[in-house]
């Protein structure tokens, strides 16, 4: 599952997750008529909007294979949310148990199905690394920065409040910009003090908030999402 | 000074603008909320299974609210067995007459009270001065606050918008004298003071963290022991509570009281833990001679009834105040209303109504701190996202309702999809400079205010796909 | 319908209306889920989480030992009025007597009547009382109001002395309550069995509302001793 955001923004963050999962043995498959999992029409209230972009989404995925996403969001949505929405249901709430029991987020993907740590990546630089706030949700801890433990050569360093959201939270960043701002300033002011020239997150909304703000700070930080570091060689 | 200070207000984004730029508000809840996540944080971390027990707790809420009247029942028989009364508060202005009923009838003129949110809820202060008598609020942040005739901002800490040296400023103009704007010297002095409220009081008010159905107990969580002093030294004692308060047997009690002080501060329990179970006993020295019980409804059981049931489970801790980013960043006072943060913003549209309070649901990234800090696990980012769908009942159709629903269908239709895609790259490309955006226009201003907006690629993922489709096939 | 009636009808159809049919919350079992106990040694433990909480704690071997702290606290705080509870521990101790020996005014609990007790509550200097149990894994006192044991021994002086013995530890804060319920053998139900007022105390009085800064003392004690006899 590319996602809307990895489909038209972030193009790079998809073909990065495909070779990397082709290098470690995987079959990838894309199944063309997926757009969005109705994430921001679900968090917006419009919930019969939401329930029928979940509809769209079981369908295009609605082979018996595993689905992987390199988005921590959008897998919360189909794994937390879609049972939820459909609950009612009698046909589809089954349906959307079964996609959400199929999909993984990328990082889980990577130790809890295919069970490995280091995916023999090598990535020279110095990195720092932001949680995004669905991983707290999927119930996922410290896997992406295991698996960024093992990359070659690539320095981690901490960052202050890694785990405090970084103010996308999608429409929210654009009805309270004072807030918001406030919350992307200050995570770009602790990227800033980490010394890192990487910035490593896991969900394309993450990066595309902190990488506008970088970008108006001037700030000379290369943002890669979890996936195109682990695909280098 | 925050002007929000001193009342309830619907002007959510007026007293946002106002906190974001109060430097001294923004410096006190840094170090508040960090020092109390930090707290939170290895609470949990040193208690074995806090993980599952907090999933007992929960479940022990759940189980509880779906048979609450019958727990109810026996909460009252239990207390009237020990020689107390329980009186029946359907709204706020029931509870304020019980109350100043209830003193009127035992000649009470002056009154302490032990930190009650509840209380502050019906707004009883002002009922029982109108009733003609006196009444001092404890809790040292509670007092200061109400001398200086402000509101709390924070569940455990309500002062923590102010300074010591506007605190000095406050205190001094009360005794008459010019204090230092040193902590201790301060605290002593409203220890003094206080004293003297305690000793000269004939009535005790206090709220309830919790009230056993099995035993009559109502259970106080302080740590200044201002709880204790007023259910010791004053004639009678009253307790409101809302009902969602009681919880079923004395065994379910330490299973909240191990989770309660290490989600709001860190701490295995807080300093005092009073369990009060019926009026004093015949030959006791000390205690009230007289135990009420004000149960209030006051809007839950509209709630209990709803799909915003999981919201009565809160325990009051505050966790939720001290993990939220935004609560961070614009204090409790902005919330508008009695309770602030995470579950304030759940709270004031449901007690007050949905329609007053139509920015709180959104004033969240629903980054979901607030859930894991949560002593009890409440869902809290769903929640506001169910009153954000409730919202939509209100107004059927608007421009915005109708740019999800086509966005929606242009979603469900790839060909549409491909089409759209291309257009934006058409239109906002030329605008864009090394690939991003300064400025975008309408409700996107709102993002470009602080930062850079990407532009569509000019190849999206779908576009790449045939290419390694194909290598695929090699 | 009185407002009783009409407000229990309110909740009743609250719970019918929104419980979900085929959904049923039963009142779980804990099974052991939470208990920390207090590892091999429950006197360590409490020491520990105790004096993390700002409490002081000495230990003595015999009532001699005893006796001899409780007069260095009180010529340290410079102590004039002392409040002395009823409890048997501190009869066994003698310690009305050996005090009052060193010419210190000793207001017995016994002595005072409920209707002038306020008086010496608020004007003693320390408060000498013993305790019902100590929780080791929370590091707390566990004190039962009782004629001999008035709360305001423990609350309104500004300084207390709790004395105790090793045996009235317990490991962890549920099985106090567990204990709480072996009172019922006395009396007939649980409810009967717990008294007016239980309280737990952590540590001394605190408070953060400035600045966050701590100040001890405000309102209850700023100051607690443990005296743990080990006899």
């Amino acid at each position: 599952m590319v996602t809307c955001l990895g489909d038209a923004l972030f193009p790079d963050v998809g073909v990065a997750t495909v070779k990397l999962l082709r290098r470690l043995g995987v079959d990838v498959d894309f199944p063309p008529s997926q757009t969005c999992c109705g994430q921001p029409h679900f968090n917006s209230g419009y919930h019969d909007e939401a329930r029928k972009l979940a509809m769209h989404t079981i369908r295009a995925f609605g082979h018996d294979n595993l689905v992987v996403t390199p988005s921590g969001s959008c897998a919360a949505m189909v794994k937390l949310e879609y049972p939820h929405l459909l609950e009612n249901d009698l046909v589809w709430h089954g349906r959307a148990e079964d996609l959400a029991r199929r999909t993984h987020e990328l990082s889980d993907f990577l130790i809890h199905v295919l069970g490995v740590e280091d995916v023999g990546a090598r990535c020279p630089g110095k990195a720092t690394y932001h949680m995004a706030c669905h991983l707290r949700g999927l119930g996922l801890k410290d896997e992406p920065e295991r698996l960024l433990g093992k990359v070659k050569d690539l320095e981690l360093v901490p960052l202050e409040r890694f785990d405090e959201c970084c103010g996308f939270g999608g429409s929210f960043s654009v009805r309270f910009p004072g807030i918001s701002g406030a919350m992307v300033e200050d995570k770009a002011g602790f990227i800033d003090k980490s010394g890192a020239d990487i910035l490593v997150a896991t969900d394309a909304g993450c990066l595309m908030n902190i990488l506008g703000r970088l970008r108006r700070r001037g700030s000379k930080i290369r943002p890669m999402h979890l996936a195109q570091v682990l695909e280098k060689t | 000074m925050n002007d929000y200070a001193r009342h309830e207000h619907h002007d959510f984004p007026g007293a946002v603008h106002q906190a974001l730029a109060d430097e001294p508000l923004q410096a006190a809840l840094v170090r508040l909320t960090g020092t109390l996540m930090a707290g939170n944080r290895r609470g949990y971390a040193a208690l074995a299974d806090s993980d599952r027990l907090r999933d007992h707790a929960k479940q022990i809420k759940e189980h509880t609210l779906a048979h609450l009247d019958n727990y109810l029942e026996q909460l009252e028989a239990s207390v009237v067995k020990l020689g107390g009364k329980v009186h029946w508060a359907a709204s706020a202005e029931d509870a304020r007459a019980i109350i100043v009923d209830i003193a009127r009838q035992s000649s009470c003129k002056r009154a302490v009270k032990s930190k009650s949110m509840t209380s502050e809820e019906i707004h009883l202060n002002r009922a029982l001065e109108k009733a003609g008598l006196e009444v001092t609020e404890t809790d040292f942040g509670e007092f200061i606050l109400q001398v200086a005739g402000e509101r709390p901002s924070h569940l455990v800490a309500p002062a923590v918008h102010h300074t010591r040296e506007s605190v000095a400023r406050v205190l001094s103009k009360y005794v008459g004298d010019d204090l230092p704007d040193d902590p201790k010297t301060l605290a002593l002095t409203g220890r003094r003071i206080l004293r003297q409220e305690f000793h000269q009081a004939d009535l005790g008010i206090t709220g309830a963290n919790f009230a056993v159905a099995e035993t009559g107990t109502v259970v106080l969580v302080t740590n200044e022991g201002n709880g204790r002093l007023t259910t010791t030294c004053p004639r009678v004692h009253v307790a409101l509570m809302g009902m969602e308060k009681v919880i079923p047997r004395l065994a379910d009690l330490p299973v909240f009281l191990k989770l309660l002080a290490r989600a709001a501060t860190g701490q295995t329990l807080s300093v005092y833990t009073t369990l009060i179970t019926g009026p004093r006993r015949p030959g006791e020295l000390d205690g009230p001679e007289e135990f009420h019980l004000v149960i209030l409804d006051n809007g839950r059981s509209r709630i209990l009834a709803g799909p915003f049931r999981e919201s009565l489970e809160c325990i009051r801790c505050g966790a939720c105040l001290n993990a939220c980013p935004v609560y961070r960043r614009i204090g409790g006072h902005a919330y508008g209303g009695v309770y602030s943060g995470p579950i304030g913003s759940i709270l004031t549209p449901l007690y007050d109504s949905v329609s007053n309070n139509p920015e709180l649901p959104h004033a969240s990234s629903l980054c979901g701190a607030c859930q894991a800090a949560c002593p009890v696990k409440i869902n809290i980012p769903r929640m506001l996202i169910g009153l954000r769908e409730v919202q939509h009942h209100h107004r059927t159709s608007t421009w915005e309702h109708l740019a999800y629903k086509l966005w929606s269908l242009v979603l469900r239709k790839p060909r549409l999809y491909r089409l759209a895609l291309r257009f934006a790259r058409m239109l906002l490309g030329p605008l864009a400079d090394d690939g991003w955006l300064k400025r975008l226009p309408g409700p996107g201003a709102g993002w470009t205010h602080a930062r850079d907006f990407p532009v569509p690629a000019s190849r999206s993922f779908r576009d790449r796909w045939r290419e390694l489709y194909a290598k695929k096939e090699k | 319908m009185t407002s009783r009636e009409a407000f229990l009808d309110r909740v009743r159809k609250a719970v019918a209306a929104g419980n979900r049919a085929g959904i049923v919350h039963p009142l779980p079992d804990r099974n052991g889920v939470g208990y920390q106990g207090a590892g091999s040694d429950p006197l360590e433990r409490f020491e520990i989480e105790w004096k993390a909480a700002g409490g002081q704690l000495h230990l003595l071997h015999d009532a001699d030992a005893a006796r001899a702290k409780v007069l260095d606290l009180i010529q340290t705080h410079q102590v004039r009025k002392i409040l002395l509870g009823s409890d048997p521990l501190l009869t066994t101790l003698d310690l009305q007597q050996f005090l009052q020996q060193r010419g210190l005014e000793v207001i017995k609990v016994q002595d005072l009547e409920a209707a002038t007790s306020p008086e010496p509550f608020f004007a003693a200097d320390i408060g000498i009382s013993g305790v019902d149990f100590l929780i080791a894994e929370t590091g707390s006192l566990v004190m039962r109001s009782a004629p001999n044991q008035p709360r305001s021994i423990s609350l309104l002086p500004p300084v207390h002395i709790a004395i105790a013995e090793r045996r009235q530890l317990v490991p962890d804060l549920f099985d106090l309550f567990h204990k709480t319920s072996e009172f019922s053998q006395d009396f007939g139900s649980l409810a009967s069995a717990l008294p007016s007022c239980l309280t737990l105390i952590t540590g001394p009085s605190k408070t953060g509302d400035i600045e966050l800064r701590l100040v001890t003392g405000v309102h209850g004690p700023g100051t607690v001793h443990v005296l743990m006899l080990d006899s």
